[in-house]
């Protein structure tokens, strides 16, 4: 008598466009290619769940390559949601500490989207002995061997001198400390000194990212400058950007982030003609191209709903820029960032030892939160502060996504470990379903390119495929 | 649901929690299998990358955080 299997929750089939099927299974990253009808047959088969399998009459070996890949697992296996579990909670703890810097909630620029509330708000001289502090208290208490410090504002670039003096504390504690130190930055380009490369160098920046909304005309228009401000060098936002990008690529990574509403699709092409004729892409720092959809990115910024690309549209501009842009692969999205092997990390806000200082030195978990005095979790500074509640700390602290009515009985859970923890906090219920929508989707042909075979017309997942029997 | 026209199988129809099903494999068929994990460039495997943000349209910035601890 042969042995009996159990098929996993996490395979899905995909038909093929030559009359096959491909099945994929999510908690491992593999994929099995089954031509033919007969092919479909045993893929339709295996997707079922829960089922046990009794492969009596088929050759061992086939058996054994399905048990490798994970789409059979033997009688007895562990649970799978709990290896999932296991794996999500592994993962904060080994995800690189990150500490984001908030040097200012100001902006010289006024985009019609922002999501910040602009305000004096800025950190001082007298915070970094405080921030230097509580993060060495969290590299030692986490015996972690490197820090990653990410410059956020507001624009960060309006507080230089915090900045410096801030960086150059931060590296001596981790030479101290014996540790690796990088540093980023997300900024509009806008406001930096005459020698950008040379101010990249001395803070470690391994990368940058400057954000168009673009060519000229368009991108002076939403990013604006305020009344009262001016540019570093009195130029456009725009010009200005362009030559800090130009100046960057000489020494390190910079991103290109180009926001994208239905008001300035039309620049794509030219904006990827101006990419080539400044030779972004071939200069000694990478440079990537990163299309992102102007969407609501917290509670403060429902109104972009009126304004955003369908995320149906926003696909099928990606697609043009890939199509157009002579290096692809230095298009990058958020998207499958861990290709279709399950996750592996988590983002800096479920990082363990992981924190942001907001302008009014108030820590917070995710960037997108700071300004939002609400979701702080804590404070730098004390004061009354102290003493608030934090309520947001135990979400923070207790996220599982494995946990979720909806998420632990979800297919594509080993590689969306739940999609963004923020929407969660705020009920998002709209941002949660685009998630869902976007693997329903999209998945079927990130399998088949995988595998250089082409998803039948008009296939996608149903509910069926991502939701099975709890 | 959207899936296309196609010939529909059902080996076993069960309102069983645990229906036995049966493999039953044809004469000639074959199958190949395609491992598809997390690949750099050079297509050699992935050490493990974390990013500042990792999620699709949430997207704060997608800066490399470094490689992952002990892997």
């Amino acid at each position: 008598m042969s042995r009996v299997y159990r098929t996993s929750r996490y395979n899905l089939a995909v038909p093929t466009a030559d009359g096959g099927a491909l099945l994929y299974n999510a908690a491992s990253g593999a994929v099995v290619s089954f031509p033919g009808s007969a092919g479909v047959e045993i893929a339709e088969n295996l997707v079922r769940w829960p089922a046990r399998i009794d492969p009596e009459g088929v050759a061992p070996s086939i058996v054994s390559r399905l048990v490798a890949a994970g789409i059979l697992r033997p009688e007895g296996a562990g649970d799978e949601l709990l290896a999932i579990r296991q794996r999500y909670w592994e993962a904060r703890g080994r995800t690189p500490m990150t500490l984001t810097v908030t040097t200012t909630q100001d902006c010289n620029l006024g985009c019609w989207y922002c999501y910040e509330d602009r305000t004096e708000d800025a950190l001082q001289e007298h915070d970094v002995d405080a921030i230097v502090a509580e993060t060495r208290r969290r590299l030692v208490a986490g015996g972690r061997s490197a820090l990653h410090v990410d410059w956020y504002g507001g624009e960060p670039m309006l507080n230089q001198e915090f900045l410096r003096s801030c960086s150059e504390r931060l590296q001596a504690m981790a030479r101290e400390l014996g540790i690796a130190y990088a540093a980023s930055m997300i900024s509009n380009g806008s406001s930096w000194p005459n020698d950008p490369a040379g101010f990249a160098k001395a803070h470690q920046l391994r990368q940058v990212q400057i954000s168009f909304d673009g060519m000229r005309s368009r991108h002076n228009r939403v990013r604006r400058l305020r009344s009262g401000y001016r540019t570093s060098r009195g130029a456009s936002p725009f010009d200005e950007a362009v030559s800090v990008v130009d100046a960057l690529l000489e020494v390190t990574q910079v991103d290109v982030r180009l926001n994208l509403t239905p008001a300035n699709v039309e620049d794509v092409g030219p904006f990827l003609d101006m990419v080539e004729e400044r030779r972004w892409l071939d200069r000694p720092g990478r440079c990537t191209i990163q299309p992102a959809r102007v969407t609501r990115f917290s509670q403060r910024s429902d109104f972009v709903r009126r304004n955003e690309l369908s995320p149906e549209a926003f696909e099928a501009v990606l697609d043009r820029v890939r199509e157009r842009c002579r290096k692809p692969e230095a298009v990058v999205t958020a998207w499958f960032q861990d290709g279709l092997g399950p996750k592996r990390s988590v983002c800096a806000a479920l990082a363990a030892d992981s924190f942001v200082v907001g302008a009014e030195a108030l820590v917070y978990r995710c960037g997108l939160q700071v300004g939002e005095r609400e979701r702080a979790v804590e404070t730098l500074r004390g004061g009354p502060e102290a003493d608030a509640p934090f309520e947001d700390r135990a979400f923070w602290e207790g996220f599982d996504p494995t946990r979720m009515p909806d998420c632990r009985r979800c297919t594509f859970l080993p590689i969306c470990w739940g999609g963004c923890p923020k929407k969660h906090l705020e009920g998002d219920r709209q941002s949660l379903d685009n998630t869902s929508e976007f693997y329903r989707r999209n998945l079927p042909h990130r399998i088949a390119a995988g595998s250089r075979a082409e998803v039948a017309a008009g296939f996608r997942f149903g509910e069926e495929d991502q939701f099975k029997a709890d | 649901m959207k899936r296309p026209t196609r010939k529909k199988i059902t080996l076993v129809a069960s309102k069983e929690k645990s229906p036995e099903v049966t493999l039953r494999l044809r004469p000639g068929l074959s199958f190949e299998m395609v491992d598809i994990l997390p690949a750099t460039p050079d297509g050699k495997p992935d050490a493990g990358r974390a990013a500042l943000c990792g999620y699709g349209d949430a997207c704060l910035a997608l800066v490399d955080v470094g490689a992952i601890d002990d892997e």
